[in-house]
């Protein structure tokens, strides 16, 4: 149904500073997929549904609607938007119209529609969406989870091929995000072709047929809940659906300050609630530095924990080695048994650039 | 008894009574409190003597208001001012005549010699003949000369009529009664219309731009008693002299004394500022001419306002230039200033109205406060409602008309109810181009009773009504508006 190719956005200030936020977006999407665009903030998620409905136009590539070139000169933009819902973070309900008049307000304007017809199948939409109650309220007397599910009502009364849901419970209070992706669920279950812009992971992977990871202005991975979830294949996909948080030293001689790595690492361990592993990093740290890795500077120490798996460890890595360091005769029996007692796991592994010692702590 | 002692002797301090009775010649005045109108020969007189305490006023009325509080001991002006009867009801009597002459002529701008010739000869003809004494004494020495008819001169001719400003409104000089203007000068100025073959027409003018309006040519000469003076002859033409003035010494009466409890002056009041010659109808005529200012200027006004407002909207730069330069310049003018620009200078000579003018120069003055409005209001209007009008299938102008101008309209209320109320009492001053509006309605009246209080409070209330019904409906038409 829609197909893009090449799609870049360019934001230009006036000083002529410029911020290129989609670089080269390719994607086919299908009638009845739901897709979730998910990645880091800042990497062009939002942008790329702005540039679909021309919100925010794009400044180069191609984008087939249906098979017609929407970027054409004299594409009936109007009727474009009229297939292509959206749904904002923000809601954006006309403030000086009451639900009821929020819906058939643009039917009534663009579509030959009967005021009589209008209203009952805004009704309907309501009841749909459970806010057929609030029909005569006005949206500042609504909760922020109401006023969305009456935005995706709105949306709806166009009778969109697509409907583009662009963060739609980031602005929402943590009760109020389950009605919303209630009624989501629902749309996709009815067969609705959905591009949902989010961060909440649970979700994405569960409404989801397809999976965008976007990172630095392209389509960085793309799969299905459970490839792109479980097994990422690009590393920065990984970092982002394991949500892992690290701190790296490059030690690079004996006066490198380990007081400070100490207190970095309790800031860490206290910012990602595992205040009770850093003991064990602590102690882990010292023995590797004052033995293991004493006469190998340069190399890099590095305490990762992924929020996701809950797993935290701290890696010791040196380049261009292809042996592992804990296997050499000047490391002593104790030294390796107080390592063993002290990690969940030991990893030996060679990597693309040298060889790594990971502690599962 | 001390304390009553103390209060008479306080209240009887500086002008007494029995000293005012003793005023015979210009040397008596010598310690007393005199007051005059600015800019006259009066003013002059009065500088060049130190032994007196010296008052200027802008008005006469303003001077006799001051006589009849006590601020004052002695008002000098023409001696033909204050007519008898006038002088009997406010209890004021002229002490005594000055010996100076004062010539008085109609005041025609230089290098326009036609008319002026004309009517030069007509009154040295009249003065031949004895007419010009006869038709002096009919107006002059009667002693209610508000009530002296206009004489039947015949038909009126026909054709392009000689608009004739005064900035009179005194009996016997000139002065506007039931439709019509009286008065030696109107009477003449009638005659001379037979003689010539031409219909004339009087307008109110105040002195402060009569001068403007002359020389812009929105008439053809004025009058109202104008002294022919050196100083004039300089820059003005004047007909031959048709009556002289002479300085009148005007004191408080001190036999009159106020009678009857407050309802009967109330009554008083109702009948000399309302009843007596259907003063009510300057009022009224007033207050339509006010209102219909008012509310054409804010109709024409919000739409050049709007056009403003688009243009500084827009993203052209010279665009928004010009409509940043025009709001400037707007607002750095005193709407007086520009009145009087507009309708001396930019407007003059094209035989447009008065009220027209007025209406376009409150516009244009209007629009430039409105505009400014209204883009704050349309901007906090948030974003978000463009998008969503956009992205439901909306044009541009649809999303404008529909979703933003509603909430627009909402926003500006408050603050653009304000500058229409504001427009409402600044137009007021539209009396500076001969426009009789409601302010210039009471100044008439109270040119004639010298009663400052009842009509300035007559106005007010009518000034405030106007400004509550306004917000008003203002306000009813955002609520239909926004019902739909």
């Amino acid at each position: 149904m829609i197909t893009i190719k090449h799609l870049s956005k360019r934001f230009t200030d006036p000083d002529g500073t410029f911020l290129d936020v989609l670089k080269d977006v390719n994607c086919e999407i299908d009638r009845g997929e739901v897709i979730s665009i998910i990645g880091p903030s800042g990497t062009g998620k939002s942008t790329f549904l702005r540039a679909l409905n021309l919100l925010d136009p794009p400044t180069g590539g191609e984008i087939l609607f249906n098979g017609e070139n929407i970027l054409a000169k004299g594409y009936p933009l109007n009727k474009l938007r009229q297939k292509m819902g959206m749904v904002f973070q923000h809601f954006n309900l006309f403030d000086h119209l009451t639900i009821l008049d929020n819906i058939t307000k643009v039917p009534l304007l663009v579509t030959g529609i009967s005021r009589e017809q209008a209203e009952e199948e805004a009704m309907a939409l309501l009841r749909k969406v459970g806010m057929s109650e609030k029909a005569k309220a006005m949206p500042s007397d609504l909760s922020g989870g109401q006023k969305q599910r009456v935005a995706i009502a709105r949306s709806l009364a166009m009778h969109p091929e697509v409907i583009l849901f662009d963060e739609p419970t980031s602005a929402l209070d943590p009760t109020m995000v389950g009605e919303v992706q209630s009624v989501m669920r629902q749309l996709a279950n009815e067969g609705m072709t959905m591009l949902i812009v989010t961060h909440e992971m649970k979700f994405a992977h569960d409404i989801s047929s397809r999976i965008f990871f976007m990172n630095e202005g392209i389509i960085y991975e793309d799969g299905t809940p459970q490839q792109i979830f479980e097994n990422p294949v690009r590393s920065a996909t990984k970092t982002f659906v394991q949500r892992i948080q690290k701190l790296v030293f490059e030690v690079d001689s004996p006066d490198f300050d380990m007081l400070d790595v100490h207190t970095q690492m309790g800031r860490f361990c206290i910012k990602y609630n595992i205040a009770g592993k850093l003991d064990t990093a602590n102690k882990i740290t010292d023995l590797m530095t004052s033995s293991v890795m004493a006469e190998r500077y340069p190399y890099t120490l590095r305490l990762t924990h992924s929020e996701q798996k809950e797993v935290t460890a701290l890696d010791f890595m040196k380049e261009n080695v292809d042996v592992s360091p804990l296997r050499s005769p000047e490391v002593d029996p104790q030294t390796m048994d107080s390592l063993r007692a002290l990690s969940q796991d030991i990893i030996e592994e060679t990597t693309t650039r040298g060889f790594r010692v990971k502690f599962i702590i | 008894m001390f304390v009553l002692a103390a209060v008479i002797l306080l209240t009887s301090c500086g002008s007494d009574d029995k000293d005012l009775q003793n005023l015979h010649s210009e040397a008596d005045l010598a310690g007393h409190r005199v007051a005059c109108t600015s800019g006259t020969v009066y003013d002059l007189m009065l500088s060049s003597r130190t032994d007196i305490e010296k008052a200027v006023f802008n008005t006469h009325t303003d001077c006799i208001s001051a006589l009849l509080e006590g601020h004052i001991d002695v008002y000098v002006d023409d001696d033909c001012l204050i007519p008898p009867d006038e002088m009997k009801r406010l209890g004021i009597r002229l002490a005594f005549r000055g010996e100076e002459n004062f010539p008085c002529g109609m005041v025609f701008r230089k290098e326009v010699s036609g008319i002026r010739d004309s009517l030069s000869f007509f009154i040295d003809s009249l003065r031949a003949t004895g007419e010009l004494q006869r038709i002096y004494d009919r107006w002059f020495l009667n002693e209610t000369p508000s009530k002296v008819p206009m004489p039947d001169l015949g038909p009126v001719p026909t054709g392009n009529p000689i608009i004739i400003g005064e900035v009179a409104d005194i009996p016997p000089v000139a002065f506007p009664k039931e439709k019509e203007w009286r008065g030696l000068e109107p009477e003449l100025m009638e005659r001379f219309s037979r003689y010539i073959g031409r219909p004339v027409e009087f307008k109110y003018i105040p002195m402060g731009s009569a001068v403007a309006s002359l020389q812009a040519g929105n008439i053809e000469m004025f009058g109202g008693g104008i002294f022919i003076t050196e100083e004039r002859l300089k820059t003005l033409d004047f007909a031959s002299s048709h009556f002289s003035a002479h300085p009148g010494y005007f004191v408080k009466d001190g036999t009159v004394k106020m009678h009857g409890g407050f309802g009967h002056r109330i009554k008083n009041a109702i009948y000399n500022n309302l009843i007596v010659e259907n003063r009510w109808r300057s009022i009224t005529d007033g207050l339509w001419e006010t209102l219909k200012i008012s509310i054409l200027s804010i109709l024409l006004g919000s739409l050049i306002g709007a056009g403003i407002c688009w243009m500084r909207m827009s993203r052209h730069k010279w665009i928004y230039t010009i409509a940043k330069i025009y709001i400037d310049l707007m607002r750095g003018i005193p709407m007086l200033v520009f009145l009087m620009i507009m309708f001396y200078v930019v407007l003059s000579g094209m035989g447009l109205s008065a009220t027209f003018v007025a209406v376009v120069a409150f516009a244009l003055n209007f629009a430039a406060y409105v505009s400014e409005m209204f883009r704050t209001a349309i901007m906090a209007v948030g974003k978000g409602q463009t998008e969503a009008g956009l992205a439901l299938g909306l044009s541009r102008w649809q999303t404008f008309i529909h979703i933003i101008a509603p909430q627009a309209l909402q926003n500006v209320m408050p603050v653009y109810k304000g500058e229409a109320v504001s427009l409402v009492k600044n137009t007021s001053i539209v009396g500076y181009i001969a426009i009789q509006d409601l302010t210039r309605a009471s100044d008439m009246i109270r040119n004639r009773t010298f009663d400052a209080f009842f009509p300035l409070l007559i106005v007010t209330i009518l000034y405030f009504i106007i400004a509550w019904l306004l917000g008003k409906l203002l306000d009813l038409t955002v609520k239909s508006s926004t019902k739909k």
